[in-house]
């Protein structure tokens, strides 16, 4: 029940705080795709409308939360409802507006052809990494315990359990359709990220979510290794800093983007 | 009160001719150009009418938004001015389209201007 009023307070803080922000584009509170970060309009619409929608459904939440005593896995459905209807409407909010305003907008220059990138080669490495760690799984399924370590503390001691098949085919699979999934949507709608990119732009993005990935299949291979006796959890550690290492420079990179590039309107 | 009726009755009409009329001319300017910009296609209804049926970017985003769902325009995007620009072209289905309506309303011309003329 307390899981309810904290998420609810959170979607309301949230409401607020993007509320303050509406008018005032900037790369870290609000809807931040690609139609926001070009069209202060795009900003405006996507963002009051988020910022309405988050306080009311953090009330509702919270009044489902106070009156009808829901379990945690019903109000995590809700949340989880919740946050796709708020991605997908401010999506459309921001791309409706980008359009209406490009349409009054005069042509600057010469208009050069914007192609997107091919994401099968990054799709095929990031599968092949995905099949060489249920390779791996499979060659090791006889000697892992039927518990399993699956989370690590600070200094690489297990402080998380699962049963074999949800530590070893479970939790990785959904581990490793994030990336995949982030490769098709950035390669079809480039203004679904933050920054539209095209081009180089979206050359360096799918490359990094490939490195991602990688790290990620790494990640989960070492933590098989550990469970077998063949590594310690130190090398689960190392490896997850490695993603943390790689997130920052990923964000002082679009950081470096979005201050060279300031929006126009 | 009866001329406000008179006024509902005849925004509401012009409002369902003129939409389906700019429709026809937004497809006849991408056959005709090849692609356009929406901006373009917009000044380009303004001087073909002699800036008397300019829609306003809301109608044509809506024009464009519906001709897109049945598959007769496409977007792409291009670069302009260091940002990133919808422009619009006929699809081959579009093209189809058009050639039956072209003599569809050339008949609608012929038929209105016969009975104007009475």
């Amino acid at each position: 029940m307390n899981d309810g009023f904290y998420m609810s307070g959170m979607l309301i803080i949230l409401g607020v705080l993007t509320y303050l922000f509406r008018n005032i584009p900037n790369p870290y509170i609000g809807v931040r795709v690609g139609y926001t970060y070009l069209s202060k309009e795009a900003w405006r619409e996507a963002n009051t409308f988020a910022a309405v929608y988050c306080i009311v459904a953090g009330l509702v939440l919270w009044a489902v939360t106070y009156f009808l005593h829901p379990p945690k896995d019903t109000i995590l459905l809700l949340l989880l409802g919740i946050v796709v209807i708020l991605a997908v409407t401010t999506y459309q909010k921001a791309k409706e507006a980008y359009e209406r305003s490009d349409i009054r907008t005069p042509l600057e220059g010469t208009s050069q052809p914007l192609t997107t990138v091919n994401a099968k080669p990054y799709l095929i490495a990031q599968l092949i990494a995905i099949g060489i760690y249920f390779l791996i799984a499979a060659l090791l399924w006889g000697r892992l315990p039927e518990t399993i370590a699956v989370h690590y503390s600070s200094n690489g001691h297990p402080d998380g359990f699962a049963s074999k098949v949800m530590g070893v085919v479970v939790y990785p699979l959904v581990g490793f359709v994030i990336m995949p999934l982030f490769t098709v949507l950035v390669s079809k709608v480039p203004m679904l990220i933050r920054f539209p990119v095209f081009g180089k732009g979206q050359k360096l993005t799918l490359a990094f979510l490939t490195i991602m990935h990688f790290l990620v299949v790494v990640v989960i291979t070492t933590s098989l290794l550990y469970n077998v006796g063949v590594i310690g959890g130190g090398w689960t550690k190392w490896a997850a800093i490695c993603i943390v290492v790689i997130t920052v420079i990923w964000a002082y990179w679009m950081w470096r983007h979005y201050t060279s590039n300031p929006l126009e309107e | 009160m009866l001329g406000n009726k008179k006024e509902k009755a005849l925004k509401k009409l012009r409002k369902d001719i003129r939409s389906g009329f700019y429709a026809y001319l937004a497809l006849l300017a991408l056959e005709q150009k090849g692609e356009l910009h929406g901006y373009a296609l917009r000044k380009e209804l303004e001087t073909t009418s002699n800036g008397h049926l300019v829609p306003s970017e809301g109608t044509l985003y809506d024009i464009l938004k519906s001709l897109k769902k049945y598959g007769l325009v496409e977007d792409f995007w291009v670069q302009a001015g260091g940002r990133p620009r919808k422009s619009y072209k006929l699809t081959s289905l579009g093209e189809e389209v058009l050639k039956e309506l072209k003599s569809e309303v050339l008949e609608i011309i012929r038929i209105a201007g016969g009975v104007s003329c009475e």
